[in-house]
């Protein structure tokens, strides 16, 4: 059985959620109506690995990649479940404060400058400093 | 008996509650400072065999102890908790003392100010004995995933205590602190503390200050207490709930009396058992332990009556899209420059960055910060993290619905019992699978309380977990008492 790309298959995906009114999107479903019949499953491979691994700022060694391809795929067929869910119309809780508060709003506290921490101390916890600036490698070469 | 049950009997010691504590200190009978070196000498003993406690704050504990033992001597009323020896989970900072999160990255690492829980701590009176084990950056269901070695489950050191608070149930379970602080963000109170035979307090959301903890997920993560006994879990809580104008998510909701709340009887409180969490997957002997609670509370005059979550089985994707996408953010301050772990010899900036991160993160947190960036990514936003938020609203509202008809949720707080060392950790999923009984309830923000009840046929302990709607604890720990009672 063919591997569907996975860039092709979250273009479809993307477009089928943008639509108003889709209903149900299933995964198996619409990958019926384009042809397809195995359940839709995003496979991560070793560009993506590598290019998250970039935004995340981690180097992952040629030994530990393969796992965690392993790891990202077995999580991400599990993840790809919530598909099954019809959201359509749904508001994302990203604060559960809302559900706490009649009108929801978070008390923002007045905009006045206060003492905040002693700044030798904080200084004295990092790894390089020269006390008024924390020291790193050169990021522009001359 | 075995010489295995034998050793087994020396780790697991039940605290004195903090009443008979508080009569022994007013009295004269107990002074704070003997109390406090009687803790520190029982942590020499044990702690080499159950890795608990990772740093020690023996000067400030001390201090704290002398001052107590001055208001005792004089007559003077004792603050709420005066006395009382408590471990503070190595996520949450103390001022001068490590704060390591369960990662070397934070090796070395000593914090600037005290978490507002620490100082309300402080106020009560509280003799604060050190730092706990515990999961690297409170991402884990063992303590395996901490940098420093596992914690041991005191009532079987073979077994994990559970995770990611496994250093603060086992030192409980094992009376190496009268009662301790934990965090819960998918279940890192309640499953430790159902695995080590303790009680474990879910708060509402909100309900305790965040300022001072390592963040690992800003919408889920909880401070809350773990203690030998429901009332002086509910006494914990009291002291560190309320406000904080340093944490902007913290509820301004009125602090109830919990220790008052729970000594009221459950007649007549209407229970909801779940049909979810009670299919496959459920170890038998948990059941009937479960069960048996149950019977318990309707013979002390609950009326229970079965629901329906049917999103149940959503929660764990939602959480660990949701956990992990905030996770990569909270994370990404640990690079290298402004504390912590700096990788040696690196030639560029970049290079600073991701050889510290690499060198100083763990295996579990590298992979949690990935799939959290990949869920963030351009690209993956809307299909992975934004349907993630719209099923957490969906589950949330199922609770909602659910509260509306019944007032407490009862629910094992494990499908499993506490499982041998080494056991779980090949299968990603599996360790997942663990967290389907507490991670909903954390993604809706409710409370709840998880409360020892009975144990398998191989003396490992079961938990209740008794949840309630946002701000409800009170209901919770009346109920939690209830199923307390009724243990033999």
């Amino acid at each position: 059985m063919q591997d569907l790309n996975w860039e092709q298959l979250y273009s479809i995906l993307e477009s089928r959620l943008q639509q108003p009114g889709t209903g149900r999107v299933t995964g198996t479903g619409w990958l019926k109506k384009h042809g397809e019949e195995r359940a839709m499953t995003a496979k991560v491979t070793v560009e993506d690995v590598e290019r998250v691994a970039e935004l995340a700022h981690l180097e992952l060694t040629p030994e530990e990649t393969p796992r965690m391809l392993h790891d990202l795929n077995a999580i991400l067929d599990y993840v790809a479940e919530l598909s099954e869910l019809d959201t359509s119309g749904v508001e994302p809780l990203a604060q559960v404060a809302e559900l706490l508060n009649a009108g929801g709003a978070i008390e923002l506290r007045g905009d006045a400058v206060k003492p905040s921490l002693d700044r030798a101390v904080v200084m004295g916890q990092a790894p390089e400093t020269d006390e008024a600036f924390f020291k790193v490698p050169k990021v522009i070469e001359r | 008996m075995s010489s295995e049950e034998k050793i087994a009997d020396t780790f697991v010691e039940k605290p004195r509650s903090l009443e008979e504590l508080r009569a022994d200190l007013t009295s004269g009978r107990t002074k704070a400072t003997d109390l406090a070196h009687s803790y520190y000498d029982r942590i020499a003993r044990v702690n080499p065999q159950l890795n608990v406690y990772l740093s020690l704050t023996k000067e400030r504990a001390l201090a704290q102890a002398e001052r107590v033992d001055a208001l005792a001597a004089k007559g003077d009323p004792l603050p709420p908790l005066a006395g009382v020896p408590v471990g503070i989970k190595d996520v949450l900072v103390m001022r001068g003392a490590p704060a390591t999160a369960g990662s070397k990255i934070l090796q070395g690492y000593l914090p600037p100010y005290d978490a507002t829980v620490v100082a309300k701590l402080d106020a009560a009176g509280a003799v604060l004995l050190g730092k706990l084990n515990c999961d690297e950056f409170a991402m884990g269901s063992s303590n395996e995933n901490s940098a420093y070695g596992p914690v041991r489950n005191p009532v079987d050191t073979g077994r994990v205590p559970g995770g990611s608070s496994g250093g603060s149930a086992a030192a409980v379970a094992a009376n190496m602190a009268v009662a301790t602080l934990g965090t819960d963000t998918g279940g890192s109170i309640r499953q430790p503390a159902s695995f080590c035979g303790v009680v474990g307090v879910l708060p509402t959301y909100g309900r305790v200050s965040r300022y001072g903890l390592i963040a690992f997920a800003s919408s889920l993560d909880r401070v809350g207490p773990l203690a030998a006994n429901v009332r002086d879990a509910a006494t914990m809580l009291r002291v560190i709930a309320g406000h904080d104008v340093n944490d902007a998510t913290s509820s301004a909701a009125p602090v109830p009396d919990f220790a008052a709340e729970s000594d009221k009887p459950v007649e007549g409180l209407r229970l909801g058992v779940p049909a979810e969490y009670f299919g496959e997957g459920l170890d038998e002997e948990v059941r009937s332990a479960i069960e048996a609670g149950i019977a318990a509370l309707k013979s002390a005059g609950c009326s229970v009556k079965p629901i329906s979550l049917p999103h149940t089985k959503y929660a764990i994707p939602t959480y660990y899209l949701v956990a992990t996408a905030e996770a990569s953010a909270n994370l990404a301050r640990f690079d290298g420059v402004r504390y912590g772990y700096r990788s040696k010899a690196s030639e560029s900036l970049s290079a600073l960055y991701s050889h510290s991160r690499d060198e100083g993160f763990g295996a579990e947190v590298k992979r949690r910060i990935f799939l959290g960036t990949y869920a963030l990514s351009a690209g993956y936003y809307d299909a992975y993290y934004l349907k993630a938020q719209q099923v957490r609203r969906l589950l949330a509202e199922e609770y909602l619905r659910a509260f509306a008809d019944v007032d407490a949720i009862v629910t094992p707080t494990s499908p499993i019992p506490a499982f041998k060392l080494g056991e779980k950790t090949g299968d990603p999923l599996a360790m997942y699978l663990a967290d389907i009984y507490t991670v909903t309830a954390s993604l809706a923000g409710i409370c709840g309380v998880t409360v020892p009840c009975g144990v398998t046929g191989a003396g490992l302990p079961v938990g209740m977990q008794v949840l309630a709607a946002h701000l409800r604890e009170g209901t919770a720990f009346r109920v939690a008492r209830a199923v307390e009672a009724a243990q033999p």
